[in-house]
This record gives structure tokens, C-alpha cells and sequence, in this order.
């Protein structure tokens, strides 16, 4: 994967440098096939045709290419686009490649083209995606008791964390009274609450040859969700249903549960999320998120390190390259080769949220014996 | 104010959307028109700071439980109150 933050390179160059980085470590020059995850190209860059346009870029321009979309969860969903090809034998090696380049538009422009995203009526009233997560936030504190200090303490803990890997877009630890005091983007949520706007792109070799490095990790399990893109459709707001549904199908196919998972990427892009997210996959038990976090349970160093690359929130959030992105960590974590933030641990889970928890996806890998 | 919001009821499930629509989202049948009383209880709110362009800030943004659970989204240039419908 390529550092995420503000890059000047376009988008094709950012996702050749994470494809060459990729392929080189994988030892493959010519994948059967190219699975590209852009979620908003058209808008963002002005190009579309992403597929051929990558694949021409790459030096793989008679390779079959295929764009996916499933709004932020992109990446995840490249993934199991190629994962399925694969099991289906129509490919032994897959190349999947996600990106987005946003930081060279005014912030307003690119919230209003992550936006569209939401359904049309709701964005009608100017709903944008920090104010539903500022309604998501403002129940969770309300119906399930969690507190201002226990969302904040998810920055602090990925921005920690963040601090340690050099492909991270913030670098910089920050403090729980600085997350509290940071200003009002919707209400009660706030800046540091919120991922930022990056730059980026990531990409995995993917193959049913078991044979060859014994670096590989292996995917035991992949799982999709789906919710109303109507948040007005759903009866409650603290969970994520989308999530719960993608964990059950990925442990079901793995044949365990939560209880193997040693550590977990999770789609910080509000912090309260995560607390969402770890009680949805049930990595811990409901109502219990906030605690683990101020406890120190879910830091690097804790039972279950969550994000040790720093997350959506200081890693940094290009859209289609995140569940790539995630599933990258986890093979280095898998490996052992996480310099600097590595963690013990044999399997690993991530899970991706496409739109406002519209169509999520969780993915377990497995160290190779 | 007005006096009644339009909705739509799924003939299979019972379930009720604001504004109305065409097809269930949980069932491919067609709905039925219904209408709800412009009264509701607010699941809950947020001021958004930094609102898209065509909307003023502070933007005081609500998500609304109507009758029969039909969940309505409602915008104020005000902050919400308890009597606000």
C-alpha cells in the first residue's frame, strides 16, 4: 500500500505504486485478473473506466479488469469479487487494487460527494454523513449509556497507535482533553471524533496456490450485510445490522467465532463506530465497547489490539483503498513483519462499512502453519 | 404545520413509510397510501456545524418516530424542543 494522506501523485499513480509494491512482494508480474475498487472517480478525478484505465497504467492493459463499488466498503467487496472468482476457478491469481484521491477539493466538495452515498431524502434536509453519525452518536450516549470520554479514548488509542506506522496519515499522538475540546462538527460529535480526508491506495495478491511463500495468509472466512440506505428506515440506531449479518456469514464459513480472533481492523471513520463495530462482530460483548477501550483491552499491548494501524482515524480514510488497506495490516500482523506496532497474533479479523452501514463486509484471515 | 403526512403502508408486513413510496424496502410488493398525524416522538438529534452548501449553520437535524413506527427526518433553523413536531 502506498502512505495515505494529502499526496500530490493522481490516482492511477498512487494505485501502480501500492499494484508494484504488492506484486513485487507476492513475486507475481502478470495476475490472471484485476479487480479495481474506486468509489467515486467520476467525481473525485474527473476519470472513469477505472478497470482499463489501471490496467493500461499498470502495464496489464490485456488483463480482464473489473470495477467494484459498494461506496466506502469498496475495497472489502474487491475482495470478495476476486475471492469468489477464485473459488469459483476461473482465476489461480487476482490483483486487487483500491484508491481514492480526494485532498486536492475543498473539504465541502468532498463531503458532499461522499454524501451522496445517503438516500436522496434524507440528504434532502442536508443530512450529510457526520450529521447521521452525530444522531448514531447522540443515541448510543442516550440509549446505551456510552460516554464522551469513552469515544474520545478511541482517537487517542488509534492516533497512539497510528504514531507507529509510517504509512499513516497522522502521525501524531493526541490527548483525551484535546479530542474532548476539539470543535463541534455534529453535535455531540467532534473533529477528532471524525477520520480525515486522505489520499491513497493498497492492493493484495490474491491465489488459490497454496504452494510457493510461506509468507502468505490465508482468508477463512468472508462475509457481506446489507441495511436500508434509509437510515429512517431502521428501528435502531446503536447497532449496525449490516455488520452482524457479514460477521455471522464469515464465521459461519470459517467454522469458529469471535473467540479465535486475536486482532481486528475495524471502520473507525466516527470513533464511535468502533465501539459499534466490536460489539456487532462480537468481539465484545454488548454494552461492554467502552469500558474495554478505557481499560486498555483494545491497545496494542491488550487482549484484543484493535486498529494497531492506527484505523480509519489516523491511518486515514481513502474510501475504496480502506478494506484493502485493512486486510494489508493483518498480513503484516499475520507475518510478523508490523514493525514498530507489531502484535502476537495467528488470526485477525476486518471488517469494512460501506455507506452509513449500507453494505458491510467482514473478513477473517489466518497465519499459515 | 401541516395537518397530516403522507405515507405509504406494505400490504404484507403492515410496515409505514415517510414520504411515501412505491415498494416496500423488505418486501418487492406494492404499498398502499396511508397518512399519519404530524405528531412524533424525536429518537434523536444533532446540530451540524458545517452543513453542504443551501443550508444555513447551525443546521438542527432530527430523526422523528411517528405512529405506527414510521420514522421521519426533520430539519429546523432552531434548535429542537420538546413541543417541536
Amino acid at each position: 500500500m502506498t502512505r495515505f494522506g494529502r499526496r500530490n501523485e493522481d490516482l492511477p499513480d498512487l494505485m501502480a505504486e501500492a499494484a508494484l509494491a504488492t506484486m513485487t512482494d507476492a513475486g507475481v508480474e502478470h495476475p490472471a485478473a484485476l479487480v479495481v475498487a474506486a468509489m467515486n472517480p467520476e467525481e473525485f478525478t474527473g476519470e472513469g473506466n477505472y478497470g482499463s484505465l489501471l490496467g493500461t497504467r499498470l502495464g496489464l492493459s490485456r488483463v480482464p479488469a473489473i470495477r467494484v463499488e459498494t461506496a466506502t466498503s469498496s475495497g472489502a467487496a474487491a475482495v470478495y469479487t476476486a475471492y469468489a472468482a477464485i473459488a469459483a476457478g476461473l482465476h489461480r491469481a487476482i490483483l486487487v487494487v483500491g484508491g481514492e484521491k480526494m485532498s486536492h477539493l475543498a473539504t465541502p466538495r468532498a463531503s458532499e460527494i461522499i454524501g451522496r452515498s445517503i438516500d436522496a431524502h434524507e440528504r434532502g434536509y442536508g443530512t450529510t454523513m457526520p450529521a447521521l453519525a452525530g444522531l448514531i452518536t447522540r443515541a448510543l450516549m442516550h440509549r446505551r449509556g456510552v460516554t464522551l470520554r469513552e469515544i474520545s479514548q478511541v482517537a487517542v488509542k488509534n492516533h497512539a497507535q497510528g504514531a507507529r506506522n509510517p504509512f499513516a496519515h497522522f502521525q501524531e499522538p493526541v490527548k483525551l482533553e484535546a479530542v474532548m475540546e476539539s470543535r463541534l462538527v455534529a453535535d455531540p460529535l467532534r473533529l477528532f471524533h471524525c477520520c480525515p480526508i486522505s489520499d491513497g491506495a493498497a492492493a493484495l495478491l490474491l491465489t488459490s496456490d497454496p504452494a510457493g511463500s510461506p509468507r502468505r495468509v490465508r482468508i477463512t472466512g468472508i462475509g457481506q450485510g446489507a441495511d436500508t440506505i434509509a437510515v429512517r428506515y431502521r428501528s435502531d440506531l446503536t447497532t449496525f445490522a449490516a455488520t452482524q449479518a457479514a460477521a455471522q456469514a464469515a464465521y459461519r464459513m470459517a467454522g469458529y467465532g469471535p473467540e479465535r480472533v486475536e486482532v481486528a481492523e475495524i471502520h473507525d471513520a466516527f470513533t464511535p463506530f468502533e465501539l459499534i463495530s466490536l460489539e456487532d462482530t462480537g468481539l465484545v460483548p454488548p454494552g461492554k465497547a467502552g469500558r474495554a477501550t478505557l481499560d486498555g483491552e483494545t491497545a496494542v499491548g491488550g487482549r484484543l489490539p484493535v486498529n494497531p494501524s492506527g484505523g480509519l482515524k489516523a491511518r486515514g480514510h481513502p474510501l475504496a483503498a480502506t478494506g484493502i488497506s485493512q486486510l494489508v495490516e493483518l498480513t503484516w500482523q499475520l507475518r510478523g513483519t508490523a514493525e514498530g506496532r507489531q502484535v502476537p497474533a495467528r488470526v485477525g479479523l476486518a471488517q469494512s462499512i460501506g455507506g452509513l452501514a449500507t453494505n458491510n463486509w467482514v473478513t477473517l484471515v489466518e497465519a499459515r502453519r | 404545520m401541516a395537518q397530516e403526512l403522507r405515507a405509504s403502508r406494505c400490504p404484507r408486513c403492515r410496515r409505514l413509510v415517510v414520504p411515501p413510496a412505491s415498494l416496500c424496502p423488505d418486501h418487492p410488493v406494492k404499498m398502499e397510501a396511508a397518512v399519519l398525524p404530524p405528531l412524533g416522538e424525536v429518537v434523536s438529534f444533532t446540530t451540524l456545524h458545517s452543513p453542504p452548501e443551501g443550508f444555513r449553520a447551525p443546521l438542527h437535524l432530527a430523526l422523528v418516530e411517528l405512529a405506527g413506527g414510521a420514522r421521519a427526518r426533520a430539519a429546523s433553523a432552531s434548535p429542537p424542543s420538546a413541543s417541536a413536531s
